[in-house]
C-alpha cells in the first residue's frame, strides 16, 4: 500500500493509469499539470510520482527539476511517461532526475511492475 | 605605343623618299641646264678657235673659202653664246659676271680684230706681220676670258656634284638614324609593355589565389586596358558568385528550417497518436487480464484481434517515425567497426528466433570492418534485415549472416530459407507499404515500410542493398556499404556517450548494478 501521485493532462491516460494502480491496491492522487503536481508533492509527500513529460504549462521535466530542488523531496522516486522513444529524450529524462521512464504507448502491466519495482527499492 | 611606332615607320618613309627626290632633282639640274651650259661654252671656244683659224687663213692665203668657213663659225658661235648666256643670266652672279666678260672680250675681238680683217683684202701680199702678233695677242685675252667662265663653270659642276653627293649621304644617314630610333622606341615599347602587362597580370593571378579563400577580396583594376577589363570581370565573376553563394545559403538554411519542421511534426503526430493508443492497448491489456479464462471464446477472439490490431497500428506508427527520421538530412556519420555491431543486431534476433526454432549464424573475420555510419539508424536498418529474415524463415531452418570486407566495399549477407519473394514482385519491394503477395496470404504481420527503411537508411550511409529470391526457396539480401579509412572510435566510448549516467553508476559502485 502506497501513495502515489500521477500527473497526465491527458484524462482517459491518467484514469487508466490510476485504475490500474488502484486495483493493485495504491491510493491515487491524480493532477492534470505540472505544476499542480509539484504543489501536491510539496503538500503531502507521496512514496511515488508518475509524470507524463508532455504537459502543458509545467512540463515533467520541469516539475521533476522543481522537485528535486526540494529538500524533502530529493529522493522522490519518479517514473516519466514519455511518447518519444528517442534515445536523447531519454536521455534528457534521466538528466533532469528521473529513476525511470515508460515509452507510450505502454502496457499497464509493465507499468505496473515498474511501480512496484522502484517502491521496493526505496521502501 | 605601337601608333607612335607606325608614325615613326612612316617618317622614315617620308624622309628617304624626300631625300631621294631632292638628290635626283640636284642631278636633274647638273645634268638638265648646267652640264649643256657648260659643253655649249667649251662649244663656244671651238668656234672661236675656228674663227681665228679662218681668219688667219683669209690672210694668208685670201682663200674665199675661208670667208665661209668663218661665216658658218660665226653663226654656230652666236647660237651657242645664246645657249650660255640663257643659264648663266639665271644663274649665281659670279657665273653672269664671267660670261658677261668673255662675252664683252668676243665682241671686242670681233668688231676690231676679226672682222675688219676678214673684209679687208686678203691674200699673201697683203700678210702683216705686225698685224699678225696685234692678232694673236688680242685673241689670247679673248681665250683668257674664256678660261676665267670655264674655271667658274667647272666650280659650278664640282659644287652641284657635292651637293648631290651630300645630299646623298644626308637622305642615308637620316633614314639610318630614324631607323635606329624605332629599334629603339620598339625596345623601349617592349619593354613597357612587359613592365605594364605582366605585373598587374601577376598582381590579378595572386588575388584569384587569394579570392577562393577570400570571397570578399576583390581585385584592383590597374595597368593597361585590356588587364583592367579582365579584371573587372574578375570582380563581377566574384560578386556574382558572392550572390549565388547567399542564395544557396538561403535555400539551406530554409532546407534546414523544413527539415526541423518536419522532424517536430512527426514528433507531434506520433505523440497525439500515440497517447489514444495508450489508452486502448491499456484497458485491452486489462480486460484480458481480469477476464482471463471467464470468457466465451467468440469475446476472446474479439478481444484477441482487437489487441492484435493494437500492436499493428504501433508498428506502423513506430516505422513511419523511423522512416521520417532515416529520411531527415541530418545525421551524424563517424567511422564505426561493422562487426560489433553486426554481433549484437544477431544476438536481438535470436531470442526470437529461438521461438520458431530458427537458428541464426554468424560468420565474421576478425579484422575491424570500419564504415562512416549513423550508428543507431544503421543498427535499425540491420535489425529489420534480420528481423524480415527470421520472420519469413520456415521452421527449424537456419539464417545465415555473414559480413566480409570486398574491395573497397564492407559487404552484410543475410541468406534465409523462407518463403521468399514471388519473381514478379521482387521489383517493386522497398516501395512504401508494399508487402509481398505471399506474406499476405500466410498472415505474416508487416507494415510494408521495414524495407523503405533499410533502403533509405542504406542510401544515406553510400551504399546499396541488393536482394535476389526465389519462391519457396529462400531470399537473399546484400548490404554493401563503402569502407572508411578513419579509424573507429572503441565501442566503449561510443556507450559511454549513450548513456553517461549508467557508466557513471557502475564507475561509483557496483551495489546499483
Amino acid at each position: 500500500m502506497a501513495r502515489i501521485l500521477v500527473a497526465d493532462d491527458d484524462v482517459d491516460i491518467r484514469e487508466l493509469v490510476e485504475f490500474k494502480l488502484s486495483t493493485m491496491g495504491h491510493d491515487i492522487t491524480a493532477v492534470s499539470d505540472g505544476g499542480a503536481a509539484v504543489e501536491a508533492c510539496r503538500a503531502s509527500r507521496p512514496d511515488l510520482a508518475v509524470l507524463d513529460v508532455m504537459m502543458p504549462g509545467v512540463s515533467g521535466l520541469d516539475a521533476i527539476r522543481e522537485i528535486r530542488a526540494t529538500p524533502e523531496l530529493a529522493d522522490l522516486p519518479v517514473i516519466l511517461l514519455t511518447a518519444r522513444a528517442q534515445e536523447s529524450d531519454v536521455e534528457t529524462g534521466f538528466d533532469s532526475g528521473a529513476d525511470d521512464y515508460i515509452t507510450k504507448p505502454f502496457s499497464p502491466r509493465e507499468l505496473a511492475a515498474r511501480v512496484e519495482a522502484l517502491l521496493s527499492r526505496s521502501g | 605605343m605601337v601608333v607612335r611606332l607606325a608614325a615613326l615607320v612612316v617618317v622614315i618613309a617620308v624622309v628617304a623618299v624626300l631625300g631621294t627626290l631632292v638628290s635626283v632633282r640636284s642631278v636633274d639640274d647638273l645634268t638638265g641646264e648646267l652640264q649643256p651650259a657648260a659643253a655649249a661654252h667649251q662649244d663656244v671656244l671651238v668656234d672661236l678657235v675656228e674663227l681665228d683659224a679662218a681668219v688667219s687663213r683669209w690672210a694668208r692665203s685670201g682663200d674665199a673659202g675661208a670667208q665661209d668657213d668663218f661665216d658658218q663659225a660665226r653663226s654656230r658661235l652666236d647660237g651657242h653664246l645664246q645657249q650660255v648666256t640663257a643659264y648663266s643670266s639665271s644663274a649665281a652672279g659670279e657665273l653672269d659676271f664671267a660670261v658677261a666678260r668673255e662675252q664683252l672680250q668676243i665682241e671686242q675681238w670681233l668688231e676690231q680684230t676679226a672682222l675688219p680683217r676678214i673684209q679687208a683684202e686678203g691674200g699673201p701680199d697683203t700678210f702683216s706681220r705686225r698685224e699678225y702678233r696685234e692678232s694673236a695677242a688680242a685673241f689670247d685675252e679673248v681665250r683668257a676670258s674664256h678660261l676665267a667662265a670655264t674655271e667658274v663653270f667647272d666650280e659650278l659642276v664640282r659644287d652641284a656634284d657635292a651637293e648631290t653627293d651630300y645630299r646623298l649621304r644626308g637622305t642615308i644617314a637620316t633614314v639610318l638614324l630614324l631607323a635606329v630610333l624605332a629599334l629603339w622606341l620598339a625596345g623601349r615599347s617592349r619593354r613597357r609593355m612587359l613592365d605594364e602587362v605582366a605585373t598587374p597580370l601577376a598582381d590579378l593571378e595572386a588575388v584569384v589565389k587569394k579570392m577562393t579563400k577570400d570571397p570578399m577580396l576583390r581585385a584592383r583594376p590597374a595597368g593597361p586596358r585590356e588587364v583592367r577589363a579582365i579584371a573587372t570581370a574578375l570582380n563581377e565573376l566574384a560578386d556574382a558568385q558572392m550572390r549565388a553563394g547567399a542564395v544557396e545559403a538561403k535555400i539551406q538554411a530554409s532546407l534546414q528550417t523544413l527539415d526541423t519542421a518536419r522532424d517536430d511534426f512527426v514528433s507531434n503526430v506520433s505523440h497525439e497518436l500515440r497517447t489514444p493508443l495508450t489508452t486502448i492497448s491499456g484497458y485491452l491489456e486489462m480486460v484480458a487480464e481480469e477476464f482471463e479464462g471467464q470468457m466465451a471464446p467468440r469475446h476472446e477472439r474479439i478481444l484477441v484481434a482487437s489487441r492484435r490490431n493494437v500492436s499493428r497500428l504501433k508498428a506502423l506508427i513506430d516505422d513511419l517515425l523511423t522512416l521520417s527520421k532515416a529520411e531527415s538530412r541530418h545525421s551524424v556519420m563517424e567511422p564505426i567497426d561493422l562487426v560489433p555491431l553486426v554481433r549484437e543486431t544477431v544476438t536481438d534476433v535470436q531470442i526470437t528466433a529461438a521461438g520458431r526454432e530458427v537458428r541464426v549464424t554468424l560468420s565474421a573475420p576478425d579484422e575491424v570492418l570500419a564504415v562512416a555510419a549513423d550508428r543507431p539508424m544503421l543498427g535499425r536498418a540491420l535489425l529489420n534485415v534480420l528481423t524480415n529474415a527470421v520472420k519469413f524463415s520456415l521452421e527449424a531452418t537456419t539464417v545465415e549472416v555473414s559480413t566480409y570486407a570486398a574491395g573497397d566495399h564492407v559487404v552484410v549477407h543475410v541468406a534465409d530459407h523462407g518463403i521468399g519473394i514471388p519473381a514478379d514482385e521482387v521489383e517493386r519491394l522497398g516501395s512504401r507499404f508494399f508487402r509481398a503477395s505471399n506474406a499476405v496470404t500466410n498472415e505474416i504481420a508487416g507494415t510494408g515500410l521495414g524495407l523503405r527503411i533499410v533502403q533509405t537508411i542504406v542510401d544515406k550511409h553510400g551504399g546499396d542493398v541488393r536482394i535476389e529470391s526465389t519462391e519457396g526457396e529462400g531470399t537473399t539480401v546484400t548490404l554493401r556499404l563503402p569502407r572508411t579509412d578513419r579509424t573507429p572510435r572503441p565501442l566503449a566510448e561510443l556507450e559511454a556517450e549513450v548513456e553517461p549516467d549508467l557508466e557513471a553508476g557502475l564507475e561509483e559502485g557496483p551495489e546499483r548494478g
